[in-house]
């Protein structure tokens, strides 16, 4: 039975908003007039906004029409002659090539000077090599044996060390020790968003979603823009747009969904931004992606999917709610073994959750655990065991519960409650177990926990974050953001270290952030 | 010279991209000064119509192009009002368009309704775009909230929670409006 007149709360925000429309006739309640309203507002809007979207494409077909009807004998333009559609299209493929000639005499200038550090740089090893020659030449140093030493395989550049943010606005790299700002790199797109950051290769890889849908590398170091790639806006789902991120060895895989509901892969090459290749996956609703060696792995509404690198299946396993809709997080690989937590929401608005572990090579699956009531929405994998933490509505007294699962076997090992919701993966680092638990209207229960990761046993809790981010924690520094501020807390008791609150922009209710220590 | 779009890809062009993008800001932002839900419709055409015979807005980075977008819309709407000024619209036009015609009959309840509705559509259009985008998946397109997780890309925490506060942060009014006036008899 929902309660008389009391708040939203995100737990069960869903199954609120359809009672109250149930109950429409109810004139006792004021939340019933404002979901009437805000159906009727918002129902009216989206038939607006069909209709004017298809007069519009009218009236630039007709457009069209009479511009071609009055070119086609003299394609030269007339004085005075209207800007037509196709000029506004020329006009960006002439600034674009403005631009191109600019990026032009600037590759240029940067391949004269990378010609230059590299007769530096020859010339300098050459130098090296006839000194270490010379230095051991009476030590009977065969010069084999300095050439071998210097064939060590390639390995990727470090990624600069930082804590890298990004909200609405902009992306940041801030310094780990004192939250100061190092570099900010603006995104001038509208309504965009950072959804997801990957530093590695001293690159710092966002996957940007909003009006453009985006594949970012920034220089780690310096923040400057390394390249980008746009995801055709024709290609991608036009409710909106959604994209995740995988980079392994020189490519990065970003994957998106597209008009028809299925699955779309894009593998890049990580150096330039070149797209190498474009698969069509059968998948619906892709929940998370994970990319290893060979293989991507893909957790959809209807189940896991492992891929090779070609985009070809290797195997599927399919999957189904009991009783309700199938929510899975991400996948984990993790020696050998895929982890997924798999939720089933109902729309009675409750829900439980299993732990289920998969051969990588074959899809088998290996254990599944116990339900256990509430949902999830990530988790973390150790070599000893999987760490999640569950949301659960309508609970006045333990919204949420962190509970750690033998890796071996899918046995409980312990559970911990808390009066907040765990709404993110927690992390771990040295033993110890660090989360976030988050109740909106009960700031008291905002709490960030560190708790012994064999027994659960709590070592010291901090108040005054209000997250459902995943916290991160990097050389004994415990990283959380909340939607005004990054914090960085010693994980050894939880003490404030520094908090970074930007005037605007980033965090914010959308943003995401990785660390490098 | 192909001067004629491929009708299968007028709606991949650069005006129906820029309608895509904004149409739901603008649409808002009319509706907030012109009740008429068929003229705040027209207008939102005239906007994009506007757009589309621009000289200027394809030297406008994005975010000018939306300032450009909102001048025009107020541009309009301030048209339109001096139009109807001239024509002495039917000012029952108004009332016609209440969402809940004829549903309350006594005509005290009817003028709260229209002061909600009224209040509601100010509020809206002082939202930003994320919430308003939320709202209108959840109440135009009838997504939940795991839905518009997905076409938002964000997670669907994030959405719950910025969906419950937007709907706590409109509810007000309606508390306002309906239960201030007995408080305590103190008023």
């Amino acid at each position: 039975m929902m309660g008389h007149d009391e708040e939203f709360v995100p737990e069960r925000v869903n199954e609120r908003v359809d009672w109250l429309f149930e109950q429409q006739h109810d004139s006792t309640l004021s939340k019933t007039y404002l979901v009437e309203d805000l159906q009727s507002i918002y129902g009216e809007y989206v038939g607006i906004r069909d209709r004017v979207r298809e007069r519009l494409i009218e009236r630039i077909a007709d457009k069209a029409t009479i511009q071609q009807s009055s070119t086609e004998p003299k394609a030269s333009k007339k004085r005075g002659e209207r800007p037509s559609l196709i000029n506004f299209e020329k006009r960006k493929h002439q600034m674009r090539g403005l631009n191109l000639y600019t990026e032009q005499r600037l590759q240029r200038l940067e391949l004269a000077t990378a010609v230059c550090f590299a007769v530096l740089l020859v010339g300098s090893m050459a130098w090296l090599s006839s000194l270490a020659r010379s230095l051991h030449k009476n030590t009977a140093l065969p010069n084999s044996s300095l050439s071998s030493k210097m064939q060590v395989p390639v390995t990727p550049p470090k990624t600069t060390s930082g804590v890298y943010v990004g909200g609405k606005k902009s992306v940041m790299r801030l310094n780990t020790q004192t939250g100061e700002i190092i570099w900010t790199y603006s995104l001038d797109i509208p309504n965009s968003s950072v959804a997801k950051i990957i530093p590695a290769n001293n690159t710092t890889y966002l996957a940007i979603v909003g009006d453009k849908t985006m594949v970012v590398a920034l220089d780690a170091d310096s923040g400057k823009l390394r390249w980008s790639y746009q995801i055709p806006s024709t290609q991608l789902n036009t409710l909106g747009n959604s994209l995740d991120l995988g980079v392994q060895d020189s490519s990065v895989y970003a994957s998106a969904m597209t008009n028809n509901g299925t699955a779309i892969l894009y593998k890049l090459d990580a150096t330039s931004g070149k797209q190498l290749a474009q698969f069509s996956l059968n998948v619906p609703s892709v929940s998370g992606m994970e990319v290893t060696k060979d293989t991507l792995y893909i957790t959809a509404s209807d189940g896991l999917y492992a891929f090779d690198l070609n985009g070809n299946l290797r195997w599927q396993m399919k999957m189904a709610g009991d009783g309700g809709a199938l929510v899975m997080t991400r996948p984990h690989v993790s020696d050998g073994t895929v982890f997924t937590a798999l939720s089933t929401v109902r729309g009675d608005g409750s829900s439980d959750t299993v732990l289920a572990a998969f051969d990588a090579n074959t899809g088998q699956k290996r254990w599944q655990s116990q339900s256990v009531s509430g949902q999830t929405f990530d988790l973390t994998v150790t070599d000893k065991a999987v760490y999640f933490g569950i949301a659960r509505p309508d609970q006045t007294k333990s919204r949420g519960t962190l509970y750690a699962y033998d890796v071996q076997n899918g046995k409980q090992i312990w559970e911990s409650d808390t009066v907040g919701a765990i709404e993110a993966a927690p992390a771990i680092a040295d033993g110890v177990v660090y989360y976030a638990a988050y109740f909106p209207t009960f700031p008291d229960a905002n709490l960030v926990f560190a708790a012994d990761a064999t027994t659960g046993v709590g070592k010291w809790q901090q108040g005054g974050i209000a997250t459902g981010t995943p916290l991160r924690v990097s050389n004994g520094v415990l990283y959380a953001m909340d939607e005004h501020s990054v914090y960085a807390l010693k994980a050894s008791d939880g003490n404030l270290m520094w908090k970074f609150t930007p005037k605007d922009g980033v965090p914010s209710d959308q943003a995401s952030f990785e660390v490098v220590g | 010279m192909q001067l004629v779009h491929d009708p299968s890809t007028l709606d991949q062009s650069p005006i129906a991209e820029l309608y895509q993008r904004h149409w739901l800001i603008i649409l808002v932002s009319i509706h907030q000064l012109v009740p008429s839900r068929e003229d705040a419709e027209d207008l939102l055409l005239e906007v994009f119509l506007a757009a589309l015979e621009s000289d200027i807005l394809s030297t406008l980075g994005e975010k000018q192009q939306l300032a450009w977008l909102r001048r025009v819309a107020r541009n309009k709407c301030v048209d339109y009002f001096r139009r109807m000024t001239r024509q002495r619209a039917v000012p029952l036009e108004e009332a016609a368009e209440t969402l809940y015609e004829g549903k309350e009959s006594d005509p005290e309840q009817t003028t709260l309704r229209h002061e909600e509705q009224l209040l509601l559509r100010n509020r809206l259009a002082s939202l930003t775009e994320v919430q308003q985008q939320v709202l209108s998946l959840r109440f135009g397109d009838g997504l939940r909230c795991e839905e518009i997780a997905r076409v938002m890309n964000r997670t669907e925490g994030a959405i719950r929670t910025l969906l419950s506060r937007t709907l706590n942060l409109l509810r007000s009014i309606y508390i306002q409006a309906r239960e201030e006036p007995y408080h305590d008899g103190s008023r």
